[in-house]
């Protein structure tokens, strides 16, 4: 069935997507290849979403072209729905007052399944994301992380060759998450091309060959998990946990030579800082004279992960 | 201050917090001015047609008080599933005051609502109808009109805590506007219906209510009716008080304060 | 292309597919009353006390026959499933935020947004055979037998109409936040200016050319001539208008809904939904 394809390209060319004269998408131009697992980083409102939405037909550019397996998402956008599944986060985007057999069962119908395999296969789809067996209850008194497993069954569905999956595990508890992930890298062996968009670190780090980085629009690094790692490898990263450390200081970290860049995290009571440099010989000495007078728990230097280069590449450090 | 002393505070604030947001939620406008407004229109015009006269005042009333009904009706029933839903409950619950005149300055201020129902019935009956609106007694209408008020608003608060024992009672909400108006002789005089339903009537504010409205502005003997809208008003919070105690404890026992 | 889907998504057998079990699986998705707990105070006491409370009414007033009312509001609370089911089972996507997905989906939206129609249609002519039954019970209705298919077949017909007219309440809900509003006057204005409580001919010139457009209006005064035995062939031409009429909503609220997907593509507006 997928030799009816030959090649698979997604081009998410120039795309220029206007509204409310905020410009979502600001000229990505993408590629992903056949049976990729290629995952889509960013902050909130950087065009993730956007770009997801566009991909799955939901959304028309403003200009450039969308092209999933070949098809143009645009013009035929018909062929393209029926070769792709869309799975998307959160606790909405089902029928409440249905069973889950029957909010399947509906888009069965819509996805037009050979009628007399339909029950099987809702069966099969429900096996495979593990929630066989309370198929006849009512959706309403699902869990998040129920519902988002009927989430993902019905984009399995149809058995689609092309699956975007928009922040699949927003809300899911970790053991649930787990078993989510579990569930894509499957897909993937399965032979599937699969987009996913997160803001978990290692959830990208762990998934996908391919990465791009998305901010206010624009695709700024690409590669795998492990270039985007190599672009800050010639940094250090200084982790300070501290009590009480004020705007001023962090204000003058930020001016030390070498440095790329500061953030702040507070845990418990105290606050983490993370400084990125390309010189940390001397800046741990520097570091420590500013933070006179602050009562400092710990500090010491790692290696950069995935996280600091997405750090470093969205506040354009 | 004593306790008990702040009580009315905590009522009044209730009723002008609702009274605001429902004076301008458009369900609500919709309920107390459109809906009136047609079921006066078409009293009014079977009056014109019709070989029985009543005054238009006299339909004016009864469709002003359609219309008090309704907003108690689609704002009271559902008052303590609505705020569960909004994640209020909990908070109000655990306020230091009575839950109850919490519960009471809601189902009030719904109530006060109403009153564009009475205004809107009563200009159109001067404007479209050409009737001639003047109240043979104003001081005591205006006493029947804020009376009306307070006793379906304190019926509001029985239905609105005893509803909440039933799971769909947003349905009941929508089969009890036309019994309820048929019933009190509202639009059709009580004389006309089966004698069976007049107990029913008898228990019902908006009976008494009307009643009162009338004699006050056609002229007639209003005092039996105040008392007796009076007499209602009193069993009406006695019913509430005991229910909301009912609700509040079964809540807590069954551990459905927060939403689901 | 997917080995499962057997059927062509475009064939004929998936447009009838969609649009019976479509139809009837996102009517038990969407339309509230659905449950019996709901259905009998709602759509069955409900409007038997309208029923009650105008012939009463007319009465009071010593006006109108009993048989006038209760073919007007019998055929009139049909509207009770077209105009609240149909914007229920069309704008409540919009709470479950399921249209997404749907629309990513590569059905056939004609079968898709019909298929809702359907039971819609038969609640409403539940709704007033029901009506009638109970009349003829407790109020001594008896319209002419000779002609009760045919006042079957414009209780039918007005079904379908008003169930027209509530897709397009329906599509406008998917933009306007509220729509029940809307269809809460719709459902009111009715009763006024469809002729079903008052005769047309009391009413103001420009009331009347706007009950030409509505549903009801055409469907009662069939009902009304067929009841009092006046002959089909009196009601034809009113029947006949009620399908159009029907038709015709139900048309522009297709494209409406067409309008509303394709601007949605344009703008993003299904983010907002």
């Amino acid at each position: 069935m997928r030799g009816l394809h030959r090649t698979y390209r997604t081009t998410v060319g120039t795309l220029r997507r206007r509204r409310l004269e905020v410009e979502a998408v600001r000229g990505i131009d993408l590629e992903i290849g056949r049976g990729e697992l290629f995952g889509l980083l960013g902050p909130n409102g950087a065009g993730k979403t956007t770009t997801i939405r566009m991909l799955c037909t939901l959304l028309l550019p403003t200009s450039g072209t969308v092209r999933v397996l070949g098809l143009d998402a645009v013009t035929q956008a018909r062929e393209v729905r029926r070769r792709i599944g869309y799975v998307f986060g959160g606790d909405r985007g089902l029928y409440d007052r249905l069973s889950a057999y029957d909010n399947l069962r509906y888009f069965a119908e819509l996805y037009a399944l050979d009628p007399r395999r339909m029950r099987a296969r809702i069966g099969e789809v429900l096996e495979s994301v593990g929630r066989a067996g309370r198929e006849k209850e009512r959706v309403e008194g699902f869990s998040r992380g129920m519902r988002q497993r009927l989430h993902l069954a019905r984009g399995l569905l149809h058995d689609p060759p092309v699956l975007f999956f928009d922040e699949p595990t927003i809300g899911v508890d970790p053991v649930g998450a787990r078993e989510v992930r579990q569930l894509i890298s499957g897909l993937q062996e399965r032979g599937k091309t699969v987009l996913l968009t997160t803001h978990y670190m290692f959830e990208a780090d762990s998934l996908c060959q391919r990465i791009a980085v998305i901010s206010r629009g624009r695709i700024v690094a690409s590669g795998s998990p492990r270039d985007l790692k190599s672009a800050v490898s010639d940094r250090t990263v200084v982790e300070i946990e501290a009590y009480g450390i004020g705007e001023p200081a962090l204000a003058r970290m930020r001016q030390l030579p070498g440095v790329e860049s500061v953030t702040v995290e507070n845990k418990d009571q105290a606050q983490v800082v993370s400084v990125q440099s390309r010189d940390s010989v001397q800046l741990t000495g520097r570091l420590m004279e500013l933070l006179q007078g602050v009562r400092v728990e710990r500090i010491g230097t790692r290696e950069p992960t995935l996280e600091d280069a997405y750090v470093a590449l969205v506040t354009g450090g | 201050m004593a306790e008990p002393l702040r009580w009315p505070r905590v009522l009044a604030i209730g009723w002008f917090y609702q009274l605001k947001m429902q004076a301008q939620s458009g369900f609500m406008i919709m309920t107390a001015l459109v809906q009136p407004l047609i079921f006066a229109t078409i009293a009014m015009a079977d009056q014109q047609a019709g070989t029985r006269s009543l005054p238009i005042l006299y339909y004016a009333l009864g469709a002003g008080i359609m219309g008090i009904w309704s907003t108690v009706v689609f704002g009271c029933g559902g008052v303590i599933s609505w705020q569960r839903h909004q994640g209020m409950l909990e908070p109000l619950v655990m306020a230091p005051v009575p839950f109850v005149l919490v519960l009471m300055g809601i189902t009030l201020g719904t109530a006060t609502v109403g009153l564009y129902s009475m205004a809107a019935t009563l200009v159109w009956a001067e404007v479209v109808f050409r009737a001639h609106v003047q109240m043979a007694d104003p001081l005591l209408f205006s006493v029947s009109a804020v009376l009306t008020v307070v006793s379906l608003g304190l019926l509001g608060l029985v239905m609105g805590s005893s509803f909440v024992l039933y799971r769909n009672s947003n349905a009941i909400s929508n089969m009890l506007e036309y019994p309820v108006w048929l019933v009190t002789g509202l639009l059709v005089p009580l004389s006309l219906l089966p004698g069976w339903t007049r107990p029913i009537a008898y228990a019902l504010a908006p009976t008494w209510g009307v009643q009162a409205l009338r004699a006050t502005a056609l002229g007639g003997q209003p005092l039996p009716d105040i008392g007796f809208c009076l007499v209602a008003s009193v069993a009406y919070l006695g019913l509430g008080v005991w229910l909301v105690g009912k609700v509040e404890h079964r809540a807590r026992r069954t551990a459905t304060l927060n939403f689901q | 292309m997917s080995a499962l889907a057997a059927t062509e998504a475009g064939s004929r057998g998936h447009f009838w597919r969609v649009f019976l079990i479509g139809g009837l699986i996102s009517y038990r998705a969407l339309f509230y009353w659905i449950n019996p707990w709901q259905y009998v105070p709602t759509m069955l006491a409900a409007p038997l006390f309208q029923i009650l409370f105008f012939v009463y009414l007319g009465r009071a007033a010593g006006v109108g026959s009993t048989a006038f009312f209760v073919v007007g509001n019998s055929i009139q609370i049909c509207s009770m499933s077209g105009i609240y089911g149909m914007t229920m089972a069309i704008s409540n996507e919009r709470q479950f935020q399921t249209l997404s997905p749907i629309l990513a989906t590569p059905s056939n939206r004609l079968a898709v947004f019909l298929g809702r129609g359907l039971p819609v249609l038969i609640t409403g002519f539940q709704t007033t055979c029901f009506g009638f039954l109970v009349s003829a019970l407790i109020l001594g209705f008896r319209p002419a037998p000779a002609e009760l298919p045919m006042l079957l077949l414009t209780v039918l017909v007005t079904a379908g109409s008003c169930t027209g007219f509530g897709m397009a309440l329906g599509s406008v809900g998917l933009r306007v936040r509220d729509v029940f509003l809307i269809s809460n006057i719709a459902y009111f204005a009715v009763l006024l200016v469809c002729g079903v409580e008052v005769p047309l001919s009391q009413l103001p010139g420009a009331v009347r050319g706007l009950a030409q457009f509505l549903p009801l209006t055409h469907g009662i005064a069939a009902g009304r001539l067929l009841a009092a035995g006046r002959g089909g062939g009196a009601a034809v031409s009113d029947i006949l208008l009620e399908l159009l009429v029907g038709c015709c909503w139900a048309a522009f609220a297709y494209l409406l809904f067409r309008h509303f997907e394709r601007s949605g593509r344009r703008t993003g507006a299904f983010d907002r939904l």
